[in-house]
């Protein structure tokens, strides 16, 4: 081999290498953890729960799919008296969601309390060292411009950061967005109740955009969608409900990047059109969903709810005396109060057969013993 | 000496499959009077047709998560022998669209009397009224069978005070409403009047996901408005009817707490966060539901979301081995 070509080879290697962190793909932990590693050393090194206290008590390690997740693990940890139950989810072995449910006695950690932003603040630094992905720097980042714990939300670049704080629940939630677009799933999230981390989330890298071109932009989506709600009905028993008249101020059409298949996101509409008043069955919009690439309606539904009616003022009383219907087979219908019977006589027949079959072969062997 | 021993083993074996059969769940519901039992209602009252249709389907595929749920009896040999099976929710009533006040109370009263654990899931219409309460305290109901546009001076209400006075309530430890407004409240007995309280005589905490009490209840329901199950989540082709179904399959098939349930159902249907996402529609701050402000919707919030009240780390009865005495 040439030195020339050794030199390049060498050059390319040390190019590859250190490129790699960018691609994020020396995500989360080395070659070699397992799922089951990763979540230890995520509890010990990011959550800040001294892990080495506990006993782990169970483990149940499933692959299955859930949402996009392909692997779920839950942890039992006890100790002197404390227990906390850890749930994880994996896609292609990298964490991307965690709660720690704390069931009994203080959790045991190796990091100072403080209040949640400031839990959140060390919490991002160790995640950081953790994961080395590229994209949790802004996100980070975008802390530092927080003071104090209260609802807010923080733009900066392509990140959305919601602080949502209320009593003793506090959500921090960092989106991604694409020309103005929120993408709701490609998010990182952490959870904090009372202070302690509950729930933490990553999906940053679980998704890619197929395309973020509008081709059908609201005004365009918004038409169609009255256009459809023209023609829409729909029946309560024997009504036929249409001739809807939507209210065109109180139109709302919300572009949210959304998961086509496969983690591949594309534009999507979701246009609410307010109807002029309560339709049967509580119906009060009419909603349709868009692709807002393609135009496809993939929904067009008549929204109720299961509200009813308020009693102001009546002579309708409660009635603790009414007659109950004792026993329950009452209440079944005929065949089936049958059926339970028959099984039992069926089950009591096949017994008996089986008992008298064991005493004739009992006989049987005795008496060929003999 | 052998051949007996394997003629009582092919016995037993024979029997437990015997039993295992016979313990099949039938086709609409049963009541073998043991264990643990599990009663859904709803109505069709208001409904459209779409929504019959996925409330049928989705009370029948949970009926049969729960019919699946075995305790399953070993003789203590080495290695331990299955000898039968028997239906963990040994009262299985899948009633859908026959609801009324005297069928719910007569079940009430039976599962209190023959069974150990009882889960209720109603889905449909309630109503509300201030009789006798200081306002804004409201009592709460929810509809009995009525046909889909049945006049609503018609249709009979199950007030909380009926489901009260059903003698001796204190084994009915999950109850799941779909219905509005009936998680309004924790309720209280002075005067009488909301759901959890009404279902379970206990006074449980407002936050059974956050901060569970330490009962063995939990009551979970809409406060203000309620979704149907074919509305849409926000999510590309997700429902929540799926969710339903999905926090289900959890609580049974994977025997996870009613809180991780919660979490594992969202995250199925596409809210990455679990239950604590953001963007989650059933948990949170509250989902808006328009109102331009026509027809006669005079009060509460017109948004909607889940509440979850008692000890939402409590888990369904669910499949298990028992030794036989």
């Amino acid at each position: 081999m040439s030195y020339n070509l050794k030199k390049h080879i060498t050059i390319l290697t040390l190019i590859t290498l250190l490129a790699l962190p960018l691609f994020g793909v020396l995500n989360c932990c080395s070659a070699e953890d397992t799922p089951q590693d990763t979540t230890l050393k995520f509890l010990e090194d990011v959550a800040g729960i001294d892990i080495a206290k506990y006993q782990i008590k169970t483990i149940n390690v499933l692959d299955m799919n859930v949402g996009i997740a392909d692997k779920s693990i839950k942890y039992v940890f006890e100790s002197d008296g404390r227990k906390i139950e850890v749930s994880s989810l994996f896609k292609n072995d990298n964490l991307v969601w965690c709660k720690i449910n704390n069931l009994a006695g203080s959790l045991i950690l190796n990091v100072p309390t403080g209040n949640s932003l400031d839990s959140a603040k060390s919490l991002m630094d160790r995640y950081q060292t953790f994961s080395k992905a590229p994209y949790l720097k802004p996100i980070r980042d975008s802390l530092n411009t927080l003071t104090e714990l209260k609802s807010i939300t923080v733009e900066t670049d392509n990140v959305k950061l919601e602080v949502y704080t209320e009593g003793d629940f506090s959500r921090f939630y960092w989106k991604d967005t694409v020309k103005g677009i929120e993408i709701p799933q490609k998010a990182v999230g952490l959870v904090y109740y009372n202070g302690t981390l509950r729930t933490f989330s990553d999906h940053w890298n679980c998704y890619t955009i197929g395309s973020s071109d509008v081709n059908f932009d609201r005004e365009k989506a918004i038409q169609t969608a009255k256009e459809l709600a023209e023609k829409y009905s729909y029946t309560i028993g024997n009504t036929v409900v249409d001739n809807f008249t939507v209210v065109d101020e109180y139109i709302i059409a919300e572009l949210t990047m959304q998961n086509r298949g496969e983690c591949v996101l594309y534009p999507w509409w979701e246009i609410r059109l307010p109807l002029d008043d309560i339709y049967p069955g509580y119906v009060t919009e009419i909603r349709v969903l868009m692709w807002a690439d393609t135009g496809e309606i993939t929904y067009v539904q008549a929204i109720g709810g299961g509200g009813g009616n308020v009693v102001v003022s009546s002579e309708e009383t409660s009635n603790p005396t009414a007659t109950y219907i004792l026993p329950t087979t009452d209440a079944l219908p005929e065949n089936e109060n049958n059926s339970v019977q028959n099984l039992l006589l069926v089950s009591g027949i096949v017994a008996l057969m089986i008992a008298v079959g064991v005493t004739v072969t009992k006989v049987f062997i005795k008496k060929k013993k003999k | 000496m052998k051949k007996i021993r394997t003629a009582i083993y092919s016995f037993l074996l024979v029997l437990s499959f015997i039993f295992s059969a016979l313990t099949i769940p039938l086709s609409t519901g049963y009541d073998l009077g043991v264990h643990d039992a599990s009663v859904f209602y709803s109505t069709q009252y208001l409904m459209q047709p779409t929504e019959l249709d996925e409330i049928h389907y989705a009370l029948q595929q949970v009926r049969n998560m729960f019919s699946q749920q075995q305790i399953i009896y070993f003789l203590p040999t080495s290695p331990p022998f299955p000898l039968y099976a028997e239906p963990v929710y040994g009262h299985l009533e899948n009633f859908e669209a026959q609801t009324t006040l005297s069928l719910l109370t007569s079940q009430i009263v039976d599962c209190e009397v023959n069974h150990e654990f009882s889960t209720v899931f109603y889905y449909g219409h309630q109503n509300m009224r201030g009789v006798g309460l200081p306002w804004p305290e409201r009592s709460y109901g929810f509809v009995e069978q009525a046909a889909p546009d049945a006049d609503p001076e018609t249709v009979g209400t199950i007030w909380d005070s009926d489901i009260y006075y059903a003698p001796t309530v204190d084994n009915h430890h999950f109850i799941f409403l779909w219905t509005c407004n009936s998680g309004n409240t924790a309720g209280s007995l002075d005067p009488l009047h909301g759901m959890p309280i009404s279902w379970t005589r206990q006074n449980l905490s407002t936050d059974g996901y956050h901060d569970p009490d330490e009962s063995s209840y939990c009551f979970i329901s809409f406060q203000n408005h309620s979704a149907t199950f074919i509305e849409n989540l926000g999510v590309p082709n997700q429902i929540y009817k799926y969710w339903m179904v999905f926090f289900y399959y959890y609580a049974l098939q994977l025997q996870y707490s009613i809180n991780d349930a919660l979490d594992y159902a969202s995250y199925a249907v596409g809210y990455d966060g679990g239950w604590s996402d953001p963007d989650n529609r059933l948990s949170g701050d509250g989902y808006p539901y328009l109102w331009y402000g026509g027809g006669n919707l005079t009060e509460g919030g017109y948004w909607g979301k889940m509440r979850i009240y008692g000890n939402g780390d409590i888990h369904l009865p669910v499949t298990r081995g028992e030794w036989v005495t």
